[in-house]
């Protein structure tokens, strides 16, 4: 049994045939296996096509086409004041032109489509269309706002720090600890890296003029060590002290007010190298000349000259701390007696 | 004059030019009465019914959109629509009669008596069928379109309307025959 899908097509197929010339039998004769379900349905189109259809009379094509003219004349009419002055009417047309709907159609033809499309389907994809669009627009600006506004907060701290990075320094200071890349000079930590050039011979106690940069973390990279003889540096610096210049190696120069150009960061370094209870100094008075050695120092230690007051060979005054003991002490193993005193 | 085509013409009568207006009666007028009167019969009531067609379609040309349905399916369903309204309208206002008192077309002297009540019977058969298949025979055997100029006029596949064309062309078939 042939089903209807079937005997649809086949009937069209017929139907066209007939329409080019054949005759309703030759179309049942083409398929015979059909040809009890195509005969009616073959018969009956070819009783529509035969329904009289008759011509449009004379006189009333000629009422008609007049009727036409005297509208067309009266919508001129009535379009013309409308055209010259901004008449709602211009304004109503403009928005049909710009119906959401029928830009969707362009665009439904414009890609192939053929089909026919009511209006009320297209209104509502149009308005679907819109209403997503509008959404994916306001997503993507609110986006956009918060990355501006992330970038504008990130900006002020870079800025800072590449500041903080190209700001040469000068230091001034005893060297407390000496390690492979990290030495602690006037209670500064320092950072050494292979293009780090010193000269002199690096030892606890020895004052260290050190140039160099300030990194991010606050600490000093040293782009270049001198270490001086303590006996030389008593008659340049009356107290060796630990101070933080730009450019320039002051001979003393108050902690307090030492302040680099990155003063962000060197700022709060300044503060630490000053002494939490100033102890008094054995050789005077002047606590701020024992800021830099007393940390963590025996009261004894605390001199403002401590070379002055020391043969050269006896130990550093800031060269033990207390709590700690420094990799530096490494350096004095070889000279302590046996029962761990140094010599 | 080369030929104007359906969208040309569709922006002149836009801009209420004259001579599109002749020329829409001239490309439409026969084809569009002579639908017409396949559907009521009767000369008069078509004569009617073909006027009310083109008032209605200068009232709408400005929100007709030439990438809808095509301008010429778009003319005819609003010349069915007021067919079948008028059918109704004279049904009720004759008590149904209105179809078998209907005289031959006084223009087509060369149908005959027969001819005229097999007519009739047809069209008391076609509006046995559902409206939608109504419109899939008429516009397909009465107008002549093709199979896709139909399925743009109805909004459908053009598989979904050689399906319903051939349920309707088999129901008219049955009807007939149940009459005798």
């Amino acid at each position: 049994m042939i089903m209807d899908d079937q005997l649809a097509d086949l009937l069209e197929q017929c139907l066209q045939r007939v329409e080019r010339g054949a005759t309703v039998d030759e179309c049942l004769a083409a398929y015979p296996a059909a040809q009890t379900e195509l005969e009616l349905p073959l018969h009956m189109a070819a009783q529509l096509g035969a329904l009289p259809r008759p011509a449009m009379p004379a006189p009333l094509r000629a009422s008609l086409e007049a009727n036409l003219l005297k509208l067309a004349a009266e919508r001129r009419a009535a379009q013309a004041p409308a055209n010259s002055a901004a008449h709602p009417a211009a304004a109503a047309r403009f928005w049909r032109w710009a119906d959401p709907s029928d830009a969707l159609l362009a665009l439904l033809h414009a890609l192939g489509y053929r089909g026919a499309l009511r209006q009320p389907w297209l209104r509502l994809a149009a308005l679907a269309i819109a209403i997503v669009l509008t959404l994916l627009v306001s997503a993507g600006v609110v986006v956009a706002a918060n990355a501006v506004i992330k970038s504008m907060r990130a900006d002020p701290p870079t800025a800072l720090s590449s500041a903080q990075q190209i700001t040469p320094v000068t230091l001034n200071g005893p060297i407390e600890q000496i390690a492979q890349e990290r030495w602690v000079v006037g209670g500064r930590a320092i950072l050494l890296d292979s293009q780090t050039s010193i000269q002199g011979t690096p030892r606890p106690g020895a004052l260290a003029i050190i140039r160099g940069t300030v990194i991010v973390d606050g600490a000093l990279l040293a782009d270049s060590i001198a270490i001086e003889d303590p006996a030389a540096t008593l008659v340049p610096t009356a107290a060796a002290t630990a101070t933080l210049a730009p450019t320039a190696i002051p001979a003393a120069l108050p902690v307090a007010t030492a302040a680099p150009t990155t003063a962000p960061i060197a700022a709060p370094a300044v503060p630490e190298r000053q002494p939490a209870a100033p102890a008094p100094s054995q050789g005077g008075g002047n606590d701020q000349t024992c800021q830099g050695q007393q940390r963590g120092r025996d009261d004894k230690k605390c001199d403002p000259n401590p070379h002055a007051n020391q043969p050269p060979a006896a130990k550093p005054p800031a060269a033990k701390p207390p709590a700690t003991k420094p990799p530096a002490a490494k350096h004095d193993d070889k000279k302590k007696d046996g029962k761990g005193r140094q010599k | 004059m080369e030929p104007v085509t359906d969208a040309e013409l569709v922006v002149r009568l836009k801009a209420n030019d004259d001579e599109a207006y002749r020329e829409v009666v001239i490309r439409y007028g026969d084809p569009l009465y002579g639908y017409i009167y396949s559907i009521t019969g009767d000369p008069h009531l078509s004569e009617d019914v073909i006027g009310e067609t083109y008032l209605k379609m200068v009232e709408k040309i400005d929100t007709y959109t030439f990438y809808g349905a095509p301008f010429k399916a778009w003319l005819y369903r609003i010349a069915h629509n007021l067919a079948i309204n008028a059918m109704k309208r004279a049904q009720r206002t004759l008590g149904g009669t209105a179809l078998e008192s209907a005289g031959p077309a006084a223009d087509d002297p060369a149908t005959t008596v027969a001819a005229q009540l097999d007519a009739e019977e047809l069209r008391c058969a076609i509006a046995e069928l559902t409206e939608e298949q109504q419109q899939v025979v008429l516009l397909r055997f009465v107008a002549g379109h093709s199979q896709g100029e139909v399925a743009q006029a109805l909004d459908k596949t053009e598989n979904a309307v050689k399906q319903m064309q051939f349920r309707a062309l088999r129901s008219l078939g049955r009807l007939l025959s149940a009459r005798g």
